[in-house]
């Protein structure tokens, strides 16, 4: 017990914490920036006309090119206001709401370090972490504190162990670890790799890589918090979000992750840091009195939150919560990987290959007519792509289309999907039955199949001689995977 | 210590930051994959439109000098074959070629009938302006060599008797000289520089020759050869089952079929590579067999099933609309193979955009 109050109580220095904000801001402020040149903003979130949302409400959609714009502007800004430490709480509420709300806009565009990014602004709302080395300080030197419980910083480790090791368990399977998929398919496709290039066409390359990055995301956390291993396993996290940067196009996240790590050290490292960028030419010794963590005015020395309680029921039930999501896959039946009911939301990076290609047809019941939908007038390259091996994009969008030709007065309108999709390498086969009226399957988070929503289809034979709701058909032939 | 991380730190951001930059090292033939693109396909097929396409120039100004029957027959004859060569070049649209929307500029249709004549009679137009694309380039010449009067005689006329037969001139040589400026530029480009920069910009990132060699693939044989080409016209998208005769290329003069077999048949052969490394020797590399012997095995079954197009093209889509259906569903047929399976064996992301993944 009084372990466990150690880790939540002890006041322990601010600094972690402070570095942690400043670096959490900067690189937000560069992903943004990246963003906006890039010129993500209008290709995403202005040039489509149709959203795969994940809040299905009329109301939830993307502003205008000029209010997306705008709102990334401000979301810029309050990184900056994080990094600064400049109207912290406004800052760390408007990125928080700004991002959060941008991520649930579209769910081609989802990623698990996107993910990361909200809970990590969540939680930051929560902690002082603008009560040292920061324009509120300055400004207002009576909130300076130079110490803090340690909660404050310990869950953001505990976050962080989360994130590694439900990576490093998702990675626990069959195909990841007997059969070096898929990297046995992206490796090999890196031969031109600077030095390495050669050895990665190896197949004894790819299961190596396989075994040690699953090794890597299952202990590395634990090692970062140990004082005597910390050292060795930050630069295995240097060296293994670089080389998968530098492999695959996985943008900011590697860094982000470098720079997160970075709160497993010692307090007095991080005061080692920021000292150092104090003595920085260009600060007078009021401005560095003020930087420093001593409260001048020595009104307050540690951290009392107010509503204490409320908090620590709110923060447990968010980790119980972060605990569970990624379990809830076992609520439904079939291979994840083929399903992915329950795949988003639980640290499953870079886990598969797969791609597809969906071909929608409509058919109006009255004439008997049928045509192939053009998809390209609804939907953005990108967003075709994630939807095609994304069952419930799939049926998302078939609703979509109900509702379009409903318009356009076809009484009842007949959806199918011919979606030919690809895992790990497998040859492509089809998803979901093709003969089934997907604007008949209602679209809720219950398992998909045996249930009539959607006839996901799981195995060679249900597809000749079954119409009806059990025809959720596993492809996978024989390979279990870790469930 | 402490110093040696920070130092490490930083190192990461200024290694990490940029691309990675390929080395040396050999792999699957992909260089010489990239060199056999280059030289045995692309260069030639830019090289033959060229010429092609300065042949019509010169038989333009031939008829134009003096328009009679037997230019205008020698003229149409240069045309097709221009068209039938153009099929060859059209479906590389990388480099210079997507930087200045070559396809586009070249081949937009239908052609704009009203805007030809409103920009003929105007006597001033900008070539180069996008909503001007879908009246010049072959889909124009084909209606003012093919449509433009009810017989061959009220066609001549237009260039010869008509009161405004200097604009009609003026405008027929303007057009037929923007395919051949389009068409020297992206040569000359690809010479100068690109070639260079294709044959050694070897990764599989995005943005790398294989990528967006790929995806221009991909992308023609999807968008413009399955859904432009037969798609279309034939009404797939119709939920009335409706043909649109009128959005079938070389409306005009009819030899549509030509034109699609025409590019069908170098679609293939840059997947086989014509006598070299193509495609398929890339995915048998990659231990995807299966996946190359199913795309052969259905380019085979395309081919076969091409036959059964009638000329004229815009006559079957409305007489015959059933079997033209079915040629179309077995082009549709590949599109996942090649999307989903290609793709994913050869670690390729589709990818029209550059955006971040997972």
């Amino acid at each position: 017990m009084n372990s466990i109050k150690k880790h939540i109580t002890t006041p322990i220095p601010i600094a972690p914490l402070v570095t942690f904000r400043v670096l959490f801001g900067f690189i937000m402020l560069i992903s943004i920036i990246r963003f906006l040149a890039k010129g993500w903003v209008t290709q995403l979130y202005v040039e489509p006309t149709y959203y795969f949302s994940f809040i299905q409400a009329d109301w939830f959609t993307p502003l205008s090119s000029t209010g997306m714009h705008f709102l990334f502007v401000l979301m810029g800004l309050s990184a900056l206001g994080i990094m600064l430490g400049s109207f912290y709480k406004l800052s760390v509420f408007l990125f928080f709401v700004s991002f959060t709300y941008v991520e649930l806009l579209d769910k081609s565009n989802y990623l698990n370090h996107y993910y990361f990014v909200s809970i990590i602004s969540f939680l930051l709302l929560f902690v002082p972490a603008n009560r040292a080395f920061s324009l509120d300080a300055i400004r207002k030197p009576f909130i300076k504190l130079d110490k803090i419980p340690a909660w404050c910083i310990n869950i953001f480790k505990l976050q962080l162990i989360i994130v590694y090791f439900y990576a490093g368990a998702a990675k626990l399977n069959t195909d990841w670890l007997i059969h070096a998929m898929p990297l046995k398919i992206w490796l090999p496709a890196h031969a031109d790799f600077p030095i390495i290039g050669n050895l990665l066409t190896k197949e004894w390359v790819a299961y190596a890589f396989s075994w040690s990055g699953a090794a890597y995301d299952l202990f590395v956390p634990f090692l970062l918090l140990f004082s005597r291993t910390r050292v060795i396993a930050y630069m295995a996290v240097i060296a293994f979000h670089l080389l998968t940067r530098m492999l695959f196009p996985i943008g900011m996240f590697p860094y982000i992750m470098i720079l997160s790590t970075l709160i497993f050290f010692s307090p007095q490292w991080h005061e080692g840091i920021l000292r150092k960028l104090k003595d920085l030419p260009g600060f007078n010794k009021a401005l560095k009195d003020l930087l420093g963590f001593k409260n001048l005015a020595g009104l307050e020395k540690t951290y009392h939150p107010r509503y204490k309680n409320v908090l620590a029921v709110g923060i447990t039930l968010f980790f119980v919560l972060q605990l569970l999501l990624p379990w809830r896959y076992t609520l439904y039946d079939g291979n994840l990987f083929w399903t992915e009911q329950g795949y988003r939301f639980s640290w499953r990076v870079m886990l598969m290959e797969k791609a597809g290609h969906a071909t929608f047809y409509i058919k109006n019941p009255e004439t008997n007519k049928e045509a192939q939908i053009d998809i390209k007038q609804y939907l953005a390259p990108h967003q075709e792509k994630q939807m095609a091996f994304q069952p419930d994009m799939l049926l998302q969008f078939a609703h979509f289309l109900d509702k379009e030709y409903q318009k356009q007065g076809i009484i009842d309108p007949e959806i199918r999907v011919e979606s030919y999709v690809t895992l790990n390498g497998s040859k492509s086969k089809l998803i979901i039955d093709p003969t089934i009226d997907l604007s008949e399957q209602s679209i809720n988070l219950k398992p998909k199949n045996g249930s009539c929503h959607l006839p996901i289809i799981e195995n060679e034979e249900t597809i000749h001689h079954t119409i009806n709701c059990d025809a959720f058909v596993d492809h996978s032939n024989g390979t279990n995977y870790f469930r | 210590m402490k110093q040696l991380l920070i130092i490490c730190f930083i190192l990461s951001f200024l290694t990490g930051c940029g691309d990675d930059t390929p080395g040396n090292t050999d792999d699957f033939d992909r260089t010489t994959l990239l060199i056999n693109l280059s030289d045995n396909l692309i260069l030639p097929a830019l090289n033959g439109f060229k010429t092609n396409a300065t042949v019509l120039n010169n038989d333009v100004a031939i008829f134009l000098n003096n328009p009679n029957p037997i230019n205008l027959e020698t003229l149409r004859a240069t045309f097709e074959t221009a068209y039938i060569a153009w099929q060859k070049a059209s479906i590389f649209e990388i480099g210079p070629a997507e930087n200045i929307a070559y396809r586009a500029n070249v081949n937009t249709y239908p052609t704009d009938v009203s805007n030809i004549t409103a920009l003929i009679n105007s006597g001033s137009y900008n070539l180069d302006a996008i909503n001007n694309y879908d009246s010049k380039g072959l889909p124009a010449i084909d209606y003012l060599l093919f449509g433009s009067g009810d017989n061959d005689t009220d066609i001549i006329a237009l260039f010869s008797t008509h009161p405004d037969k200097e604009k009609y001139k003026q405008y027929l040589s303007d057009i037929a000289e923007d395919i051949l400026s389009k068409t020297n530029y992206v040569y000359n480009e690809w010479i100068s520089g690109y070639d260079a920069t294709f044959k050694s910009n070897k990764g599989n990132n995005i943005g790398s020759s294989i990528s967006l060699f790929t995806n221009a693939f991909m992308l023609h044989y999807e968008n413009r050869f399955r859904t432009l080409k037969i798609g279309l016209p034939t009404g797939v998208f119709s939920i009335e089952e409706q043909s649109f005769p009128e959005l079938t290329e070389a409306y005009y003069s009819g030899i549509s079929i030509d034109l699609i077999k025409a590019n069908f048949n170098q679609l293939e052969k840059t997947y086989l590579g014509d006598n070299g490394v193509g495609i398929d020797d890339h995915l048998i590399g990659v231990d995807a067999e299966d996946v190359n012997s199913e795309i052969t095995a259905q380019l085979a079954v395309i081919k076969e099933k091409l036959n059964l197009l009638t000329d004229p093209l815009t006559a079957q889509v409305v007489n015959d609309r059933p079997q033209v259906v079915e040629v179309y569903n077995e082009i549709q047929k590949l599109v996942p193979t090649l999307k989903a399976d290609m793709f994913s064996a050869l670690s390729i992301q589709i990818t029209y955009s550059d955006t971040d993944g997972d």
